[in-house]
C-alpha cells in the first residue's frame, strides 16, 4: 500500500456518505438548522467543496469554484440561513462530484510528485491551498479534515427527513 | 511524510475529535438524541471503540472491549437511550484513550509493516493488508466522530450553555 491509496480510500468513503445524505433533498432541506451552534448542510457541503478545489489547486488539477461562492464558505464564514447569501443545493451537488472525479482520478493515477511544493500565486484564498509546505501534508491534513464534516451530514440528513415527513 | 505519520496524524485528528466533544458532559447527556433515526453519543462513543480494537487486535495488541460490549455498540446494534443498556461515558472514554496511546505507539515505533496480511479473525476487517485495514478504519471513525459535533451542540443546549 502507497500513500495515495489511503487518501483514495478515504475520499472514497467520503464520496460514498455524501451521496447518501443528499439523496432526495432540495435547496430548502440543505438550509436545516439542528439545536445548537452547528452548520447546515448547505454550509458543510460548500466547505467541503472549497476545500477539495483548494487541494485540486495545490495538486495542478482544474479547480471549479469561484472567488464568490469559496468566500461563502471558508473557515470561520457567516453562517448560511434562508436569507443569507448560499451557493444553489443542486450545484453544491455537481461541486462534490466534479472535485471527487478530479482528486480520485489523480490519486488513483500513481503521481509521483507527492513532496513538491504547494502553490506560491494563489490569486484568492481557497480552503488550504498554498498553506501546507508539500502536497502530501496538504493531503494529510484535509482528507481528515473532510471526513469529520462528511460525520455532520449525517444528523442533518436526518433532520431533513423529519422535516420532508411533516410535510 | 510516511505513511505511518499521515496515519498518526489522522488518528490523532480523531481522538482530538472525541475529547473535544465529551468535554464537560455528563453520562445522561450522551444519552440525547437528536430528530430522526441518529444515534447517541454513547453509541457513537462505544461503536468507536469496538472498531478502535479491531485496529488493535489487527497489529496485535492488547484489546479492551468484551463480546457483550460488540453486541451493544457493534454494527447494526440497537440504539442505546435511556434505561436501555450501555457503558458509563467515563468507561468508553478510558477505553478510546487507552486504544489511541497504543496504536499511536505502535504507528511510532517505526517498525510499522503495513503490508503485512491482517489477521482473519478480527470483528471486522477491511482490505487483505494492515494498511487497507487501517486506512478504512480511520475514515470510517473519523466520520463517526463529525457525528458527535451536534451531539455535543444538543447536549450543552441542555446544559444551558448552547445558543451562542
Amino acid at each position: 500500500m502507497n500513500r495515495t491509496e489511503v487518501f483514495a480510500i478515504i475520499f472514497k468513503r467520503n464520496q460514498g456518505a455524501i451521496m447518501h445524505a443528499v439523496d432526495g433533498l432540495s435547496h430548502a432541506e440543505g438550509l436545516l438548522q439542528l439545536p445548537g451552534d452547528s452548520n447546515c448542510m448547505n454550509w458543510v457541503l460548500g466547505h467541503i467543496a472549497t476545500y477539495r478545489d483548494g487541494m485540486l489547486a495545490d495538486i495542478g488539477v482544474e479547480e471549479y469554484m469561484s472567488e464568490e461562492e469559496t468566500s461563502l464558505y471558508g473557515s470561520g464564514s457567516s453562517p448560511i440561513t434562508p436569507d443569507s447569501p448560499s451557493v444553489d443545493f443542486d450545484r453544491l451537488v455537481e461541486l462534490q462530484k466534479l472535485t471527487f472525479d478530479g482528486l480520485y482520478g489523480w490519486l488513483t493515477s500513481n503521481p509521483t510528485d507527492l513532496e513538491k511544493e504547494t502553490r506560491s500565486d494563489m490569486p484568492f484564498k481557497k480552503g488550504y491551498a498554498g498553506y501546507w509546505e508539500s502536497v502530501i501534508e496538504h493531503l494529510a491534513q484535509m482528507t481528515g479534515h473532510e471526513s469529520v464534516h462528511v460525520g455532520e451530514l449525517s444528523a442533518l440528513h436526518e433532520l431533513a427527513k423529519v422535516s420532508m415527513t411533516g410535510k | 511524510m510516511e505513511l505511518s505519520q499521515i496515519f498518526s496524524l489522522l488518528l490523532a485528528r480523531n481522538q482530538s475529535g472525541i475529547e473535544a466533544s465529551y468535554d464537560g458532559i455528563e453520562h445522561a447527556d450522551s444519552l440525547l438524541q437528536l430528530p430522526g433515526c441518529s444515534n447517541c453519543m454513547n453509541w457513537i462513543l462505544g461503536h468507536l471503540a469496538v472498531y478502535r480494537d479491531a485496529m488493535l487486535a489487527a497489529i496485535g495488541e492488547k484489546t479492551y472491549v468484551s463480546s457483550r460490549e460488540e453486541d451493544l455498540y457493534g454494527y447494526g446494534s440497537q440504539p442505546v437511550g435511556q434505561g436501555s443498556q450501555c457503558n458509563d461515558l467515563g468507561v468508553l472514554v478510558d477505553v478510546l484513550e487507552n486504544g489511541y496511546a497504543v496504536i499511536n505507539d505502535w504507528l511510532n515505533c517505526n517498525q510499522s509493516d503495513f503490508t503485512k496480511i491482517s489477521p482473519t479473525d478480527l470483528y471486522v476487517r477491511k482490505g487483505e493488508t494492515i494498511g487497507e485495514h487501517l486506512a478504512h478504519l480511520v475514515a470510517h471513525e473519523a466520520i463517526h466522530v463529525g457525528e458527535l459535533n451536534a451531539l455535543r451542540e444538543v447536549a450543552l443546549v441542555s446544559l444551558g450553555k448552547g445558543w451562542k
